[in-house]
């Protein structure tokens, strides 16, 4: 229980202090991500030896909040503390000299905090929660540096195109819900979902993870610090939507899983395409993250959660490691684009060699770690259902991810490094983590098989897979190494280039639309406005008309009535008895003075007329109710 | 002293106005004074609130205290509580202790503002406790008259246009009020004014029941307001000082959504089951409709007015869901409603103030004007950017578990209805993003010479408030679970 609070309240913690407080923030962010790997950990061996960890609070009325810890979560949360702390400490010196450092830490701590309770989510409402929690500090954190108008840009497309996916997650959880009765998260439930809520599901993950059509946010989100993108894309944040994946796998009906594995299929063919004709390092990284995450997700789709499992922690290591090397070349040149960065891997020889490792890792170069997880979903292609396009599929996405790699490779290594400028800043922090994690793909291989068993799962093997693999790597490596240099200026390679703009893109096909219609909508409420103003007007033009009419009615009236009375007062002074005139002239006097007190009432601002047609209105109401007796 | 024999909700609902009239006869010269003795009254209502809490209530109407006032017509004073009211009683008293607060900036008359606020307090208070229908009317009438003049005298620019416009509207309101009233009292048997008796025993069918339930609906359509009755809204809400907007989002809204579940849901529950096929589409429409004009707003204000329009449309649509059906899914949407009433008022309220102290800096409301302001503003900006992530419906905020609720419980019924009516959802989103982009995001102008961050007293009334929607986030079921034994006990 301890163990469990530690590990998603610590870095929570950490937001908290260092908000309040704003000193040592980095070290703060640290020691909250430490707090959480030793949560996991212990977590992890609780679950080892069989202990079934389980909380719950109080939430909705009928569907309280649950933490659970199962076989996976708890594997998935231990690599998840394990990667952010690497990041972390990376981030200790990426961020030395950079602006926005309040933010930076506090947002990145939140969302440690909301994907380990994503993880250990036992139901779908706090499911619902971490989810959108971490989108939250997803926005803040791509927005980190406000001022430069590509970062608000990219935070606010983020975070809108998530928001529009997610609905299929608010309708999915309410399927789910509505189904069974409860809101906990089962391993084996009674009965599975429909298919519009299998749908439904499908759409949120295809927001968080990125898969075609909204592909786009992920490689807009560069606009970033560096450790914010390796952690985006590696073990939080498009992970999970292969963990909503996973935790949903029960429910989902055979019909629905070919949608999900279709999904998959297509996002690893055209986001892979997209990385291969990429000009930018961050560019192509993110292209190939949405398309690893098609793996996953085709590997799902195939009925083999293990080989999904296997290829996320793998390619968590591997692309936080990747990430943090770009972000090393970054910062030393200064940009991310290809042209830029010719022969920056000769000059910064111990950043190359664990971004090559990671990405050979990636490409499925044996024995790293890569080369494991691919060979299982390649597998897994197989011995699906329908094969004949699983597979190959598969097969061609890892034959496009040796090429993008070696073309990275190639590009770094080979061209004219520009001549020195910046200092290297703050290399040791950064080194640490990006070696510590690069080591990670490289021995990890070893590790996977038994991490996925501990997690209940085996992973599915076969040896044409790992043949086929293996020819995809071999070939594709070296036609990226000696594949034209930077600038693809033909129509078409631009379209894959720039992540298919089909019909304009988002902007034109979803946002302006959107506004368009708000447009609208305006127009008519504006006219409603106005309508509603005329016929306001008027209305109390009659009134006044009215009320005016009554006061000179009133007036003149009283008016004649004084004048008659005067008259007779006139006349009756003739009798010479003056108490009748003066009594009769005080009794004018008082009807002229109320006449006046009258029209006092009655004159005057609008707001006074109103008020007391109020306050005739209840006096009305009160002579009704008596009447009525 | 038996502390249970003390009248709690007459104390309640009534010191406000001793407060008021405290001010009246000092007359203090300094208007510090006068708001010392404003922000005490407040608080000194919020604590008894809290105290009635404390004493606790049971999930129907109780804590009844009742006097015999008109008794030849069954006319009485009658104050009572439950789950659903109380909730708002808590929401009234903290809204108008935050927003005395904030105001303590205005000089102009500050004593006849001051007891003008605080009459409204007591007013709004009156008619959350009232269990009888002509206290109720006298109350709700009573709003009415104190808000017209906080707007028409403290507003903005075209406050005259706005006060008369809110006037007219509520008035007419009023008149489908006083009939249907009238019409629950006539077709009552024995007659009563007793709500506790309406509610107990609806007798009212037929035709007649009909009338009521749609004389009830459009009292309260304007109220609340749903689509096409909110013209006065946008007007009102954006010409009333920050204090103003507030109260009126916050509080006086409610009186609209509170009227909708205390009488067409308990009074004529029939006719309200008939109808809800048109209740729904209407609420689903004005949802929709709040966040595409919402989204085409330039003035800040503005556009937080029309996100009041759409979520007034989940609101009743929560509530419409309650009126189908008398399974589970119904009283889920029925929590969901009443929790998205506080929701609302805090976050409204919250967002209402930020906006004033924003207009107070900048001097405009137009967002074209303003941009880069999180540089100079950074608490102003964060705290914006929390209520206004809240009012879009992030979840560990104020709103989430109430539209949560409300969907999942409407999804059981209608699942087509919901799924229009969440597209609300990504449009409010679309819509604060591009405020906080252009407003607190991108460079800061470089002739910018603004004053400093919020003040102390700005803070003491913005954070509780934001401390509120954090609390109601993490932590639904302290409100819940005194709501749902109310909804429980309806047995929908």
């Amino acid at each position: 229980m301890i163990a469990l609070l530690l590990t998603i309240l610590g870095p929570l913690a950490a937001t908290v202090w260092i908000t309040a407080t704003r000193k040592q923030i980095g070290y703060a962010a640290l020691t909250g991500s430490l707090a959480s790997l030793a949560g996991s950990f212990f977590l992890f061996l609780y679950m080892i030896e069989g202990k079934i960890i389980t909380a719950t609070f109080a939430g909705l009325p009928n569907f309280p909040f649950r933490l659970e810890v199962t076989e996976l979560s708890a594997v998935l949360a231990l690599v998840v503390s394990v990667i952010t702390t690497f990041i972390f400490i990376y981030a200790i010196g990426y961020m030395a000299e950079e602006k926005g450092k309040l933010r930076f830490w506090s947002g990145i701590s939140l969302f440690l905090g909301a994907m380990q309770l994503l993880v250990l989510a036992g139901d779908w409402i706090l499911f619902v929660m971490a989810w959108e929690i971490m989108g939250f500090a997803s926005y803040l954190l791509i927005g980190t540096w406000y001022w430069k108008k590509e970062a608000g840009d990219a935070s606010t497309k983020a975070f809108l195109m998530n928001r529009v996916a997610d609905l299929g997650l608010y309708v999915g959880v309410f399927v789910i819900i509505l189904t069974s009765g409860s809101s906990q998260i089962v391993a084996e439930p009674l009965q599975g979902i429909s298919m519009a809520g299998a749908l439904a599901l499908l759409l949120a993950v295809m927001g968080k993870s990125a898969q075609v059509p909204f592909q786009s946010w992920l490689s807009a989100a560069m606009a970033g610090p560096t450790p914010v993108s390796a952690l985006l894309h590696s073990a939080t944040m498009v992970a999970a939507g292969i963990i909503l994946l996973l935790k949903a796998f029960p429910l989902f009906s055979p019909d629905a899983l070919i949608w999900v594995g279709t999904v998959g299929g297509v996002t690893i063919l055209l986001t892979g395409a997209t990385a291969v004709f990429s000009e930018d390092i961050k560019r192509m990284l993110a292209a190939s993250t949405s398309s690893q995450l098609g793996f996953m997700v085709l590997a799902v789709g195939a009925g083999y959660p293990a080989a999904a499992i296997a290829h996320l922690i793998a390619h968590a290591f591997m692309k936080s490691s990747l990430f943090l090397g770009a972000g090393i070349f970054q910062h030393e040149t200064g940009s991310t684009r290809y042209k830029d960065l010719g022969g920056a891997g000769k000059k910064l020889i111990v950043t190359f060699s664990g971004f090559a490792v990671a990405g050979l890792a990636l490409a499925g170069i044996p024995p790293l770690i890569g080369f494991w997880s691919k060979d299982a979903i390649l597998a897994a292609g197989l011995q699906a259902d329908p094969a004949a396009w699983y597979f190959p599929a598969a097969l061609i996405g890892a034959f496009f991810t040796a090429i993008y790699m070696g073309r990275a490779f190639g590009i770094l290594w080979n061209g004219k490094a520009r001549p020195d400028e910046t200092p290297q800043r703050s290399l040791p922090w950064m080194h640490t983590g990006l070696l510590t994690l690069a080591a990670a793909t490289a021995v990890g291989g070893l590790f996977l098989d038994p991490l996925v068993e501990e997690a209940g799962f085996s992973i599915p093997k076969g040896t044409l897979a790992m043949i086929s693999g293996l020819v995809a790597a071999a070939s594709g490596l070296p036609i990226g190494w000696f594949a034209p240099a930077p600038a693809f200026k033909k129509r078409i390679w631009m379209f894959f280039r720039d992540n298919y703009p089909v019909a304009g893109g988002y902007n034109r096909v979803v946002v302006q639309p959107m506004l368009a219609l708000a447009k609208g909508f305006n127009a008519i409420e504006t006219s409603l406005l106005q309508a509603v103003f005329v016929i306001g007007t008027a209305f109390l033009a009659i009134a006044r008309w009215l009320s005016e009419g009554i006061d000179r009615a009133t007036a003149y009236v009283i008016d004649s009535i004084g004048a008659f009375n005067l008259n007779i007062a006139r006349m009756s002074s003739f009798t010479d008895d003056k108490g009748i005139v003066e009594g009769i002239a005080g009794l004018v006097d008082s009807v002229q003075r109320l006449g006046h007190y009258g029209r006092k009432m009655q004159s005057g601002l609008v707001h006074r007329e109103l008020a007391w047609s109020v306050y005739g209105m209840v006096f009305a109401f009160i002579i009704i109710l008596l009447t009525y007796l | 002293m038996d502390f249970s024999s003390i009248p709690l909700l007459t104390i309640t609902t009534f010191l406000p106005v001793v407060g008021a009239l405290v001010v009246m006869v000092l007359r203090p010269k300094k208007t510090e004074t006068a708001y010392a003795i404003g922000i005490a009254t407040t608080a000194l209502t919020l604590l008894s609130a809290i105290l009635i809490w404390i004493r606790g209530f049971g999930p129907g109407l109780s804590l009844i205290e009742e006097f015999s006032w008109i008794p030849s017509i069954g006319i009485a004073y009658r104050l009572g509580i439950d789950g659903i009211s109380f909730p708002l009683v808590l929401l009234t008293a903290l809204l108008f202790l935050t927003a005395l607060i904030f105001s303590a900036k205005i000089k102009e008359k500050a004593n006849i503002f001051i007891q003008l606020v605080l009459m409204l307090e007591t007013a709004s208070l009156g008619v959350f406790l009232s269990l009888d229908l002509f206290l109720f009317y006298v109350f709700f009438e009573i709003t009415l008259v104190g808000m017209y003049f906080v707007i028409a005298k403290w507003g903005h620019e075209h406050r005259k246009k706005a006060a008369l416009t809110f006037f007219i509207y509520t008035l007419v309101g009023s008149l489908f009020l006083l009939l249907a009233f009238l019409a629950l009292y006539l077709f009552s048997d024995p007659n009563t004014f007793d709500m506790r008796e309406l509610i107990a025993n609806p007798q009212i069918t037929g035709l007649a029941a009909t009338l009521t339930f749609w004389g009830l609906f459009i009292a309260f359509a304007i109220k609340t307001p749903l689509f096409p009755f909110h013209t006065w809204l946008p007007l009102a809400h954006t010409e009333a000082p920050a204090a103003g907007s507030a109260i009126l989002a916050g509080v006086l809204l409610k009186l609209g959504t509170y009227g909708f579940i205390r009488f067409p849901l308990q009074m004529t529950p029939d006719a309200f089951r008939e109808f809800s096929p048109y209740v729904i589409v209407i609420a689903v429409f004005t949802a929709l409709y709040g966040a595409f004009v919402g989204l085409a707003q330039t003035d800040i204000k503005r556009m937080v007015a029309y996100t009041s329009v759409n979520h007034m449309g989940y609101l009743v649509f929560g509530i419409a869901i309650a009126a189908v059906t008398t399974t589970t899914s119904g009283m889920i949407a029925l929590d969901g409603a009443v929790l998205q009433m506080i929701s609302h008022g805090v976050v409204t309220g919250v967002l209402f103030l930020l906006v004033g102290a924003l207009q107070d800096r900048t001097g405009t409301r137009e967002m074209s004007e303003m941009s880069g302001l999180l540089k100079v503003y950074p608490i102003l900006g964060w705290l914006f950017i929390v209520a206004a992530f809240a009012s879009l419906g992030l979840p560990g905020l104020a709103h989430f578990p109430a539209e949560f609720q409300i969907f999942l419980g409407g999804f059981d019924v209608y699942p087509v209805a919901v799924g229009i009516i969440i597209i609300g959802l990504p449009l409010t989103t679309a819509l604060y993003l591009r405020a906080i982009q252009k407003v607190f995001l991108g460079t800061l102008p470089k002739e910018f010479s603004g004053v400093s961050d919020l003040n102390r007293r700005e803070l003491w009334a913005i954070v509780p408030l934001i401390a509120g929607t954090v609390i109601i986030g993490i932590y639904p079921n302290s409100l819940l679970s005194l709501i749902h034994a109310t909804t429980n006990f309806f047995g929908l």
